[in-house]
């Protein structure tokens, strides 16, 4: 780091209350990765009973009511789907917004919408609408759009209208 | 054209889901079966029951306990990333530090907090190794504590992040300006620091009482179902298909919610933000 002229004492207190912070956001997780070599006969405690690997096999064996091979398809698959369509639609959306056009304030104001409104009452509300329009829920369809366009999509919507579209492809990933 | 299909999206994922909650909320409900007629049934029970406020009130209990501490944590953490953190390069990899955990679900990570703090958890073994307690303190887990403590873990840098974009955004002069004419760093955090990073604090305030309001997963594990908000309830009327009565919930939080955004941007100007 470089260092100009000498620190003040405001600096080592706030740093150490950000590597507190740090802790705080590190600490269950790495807890619960420990935890995860538990012995058989160990649980969501700490008393280690015993190192082993043996949760994780019986996480991979194939179950009748765990099927987590199936579960992690769909999982990837999903967010494939989701990351390709988001890109997608907000990068013509970017640049559309580059410039004024019919509609663009409405657009702008359902877009802080999607963000405002608790993701519970979209996710009924889709549930509902398929409901009522008799189509067939299936994570293909109805949780495709749940879950990506309302959450993530917009919180890029933002982020391409504030920094260019060029730049929003490139910042990519993070939301 | 270019932003039809983003459009589509929206009238079919935001516009019509909420229109049909609205129709919904207005059918009347069986044991069985959903009827579509118009009966405001729905609504006058949901107000006239006693249970409805008090779950709000929990709710807003909550909402203001997580959102006191997310934003003091919030702003001091982007305080420092700010304007104590020299470098572009540290501010990146201290933030991208921070960034990490969210990369795995919430569910995990409420779920981590469990062998820290049950009966037998870190926590409380700690304490009495140290000869601190005798007896394991009970309320760390299963407790509005823990639910409050899950959701500050969960939503921190939903705070911390767009206060840290308006930081950055205050010019570095001002700061000298004011350091000239004899202001103290207090005085600099207080006059300068603060109203200028308000849209941050506005749109992280946002975030996290519309993320809270209309939780109900962090509430149901970490309260081990012991306490209710207003989305476990909507969640537990959708279990017992009672459809209608959920929808009919779900509009009076969408209009709570609403409002209570609507009271921050008044107090807050964020459109120079967005």
């Amino acid at each position: 780091m470089m260092d100009k002229g000498r620190r003040p004492r405001s600096f080592y207190v706030l740093g150490a209350f950000f590597g507190v912070f740090v802790l705080f956001l590190y600490g269950p997780l790495s807890a619960i990765i420990l935890l995860s070599f538990q012995g058989p006969s160990g649980g969501l405690t700490f008393q280690m009973n015993d190192i082993s690997t043996h949760w994780f096999t019986a996480l991979f064996a194939q179950q009748r009511v765990r099927d987590f091979w199936g579960a992690f398809q769909r999982s990837l698959a999903l967010a494939t789907l989701v990351t390709l369509l988001t890109v997608v639609l907000l990068l013509l959306a970017g640049l559309a917004f580059r410039r004024r056009f019919r509609g663009a304030t409405a657009l702008f104001y359902l877009a802080v919408a999607s963000l405002i409104v608790p993701s519970i009452l979209i996710s009924l509300g889709i549930g509902l609408m398929f409901n009522i329009l008799g189509w067939e829920t299936a994570w293909y369809s109805s949780a495709l759009g749940g879950t990506s366009h309302l959450d993530a999509t917009v919180r890029r919507a933002h982020h391409v209208r504030r920094f260019q579209p060029v730049q929003s492809l490139l910042r990519g990933g993070g939301v | 054209m270019q932003v039809a299909p983003l459009t589509l999206v929206f009238v079919g994922f935001l516009f019509f889901p909420l229109l049909a909650i609205v129709v919904v909320s207005f059918w009347d409900y069986t044991a069985y079966t959903t009827v579509p007629t118009f009966v405001l049934t729905n609504y006058r029970d949901v107000l006239s029951s006693s249970v409805t406020y008090t779950t709000y009130v929990n709710t807003f209990k909550y909402a203001g306990f997580t959102w006191f501490f997310t934003l003091t944590i919030g702003f001091t953490v982007a305080y420092f990333l700010a304007f104590h953190v020299r470098t572009f390069i540290w501010q990146l990899v201290l933030f991208l530090i921070c960034t990490v955990p969210f990369l795995t679900s919430n569910i995990i990570r409420m779920i981590s907090w469990v062998p820290f703090l049950g009966r037998h958890g870190i926590f409380n073994s700690t304490l009495q190794a140290m000869g601190l307690i005798s007896e394991p303190l009970e309320f760390l887990l299963f407790s509005d504590f823990a639910v409050v403590l899950a959701f500050v873990h969960l939503y921190t840098l939903f705070m911390a992040i767009p206060i840290f974009n308006s930081m950055m955004r205050i010019d570095r002069s001002l700061l000298a300006a004011a350091a000239d004419c004899g202001a103290s760093d207090g005085q600099v955090l207080r006059d300068v620091i603060i109203p200028l990073s308000k849209p941050g604090m506005a749109i992280g305030s946002i975030f996290v009482v519309t993320l809270v309001m209309g939780d109900f997963i962090t509430v149901r594990l970490m309260s081990g179902g012991q306490s209710a908000s207003v989305g476990l309830m909507m969640m537990n009327q959708i279990a017992l298909l009672q459809y209608p009565a959920a929808a009919a919930n779900a509009v009076i939080l969408l209009i709570v919610t609403l409002l209570i955004v609507m009271a921050m941007v008044r107090i807050v100007d964020i459109r120079k933000e967005l």
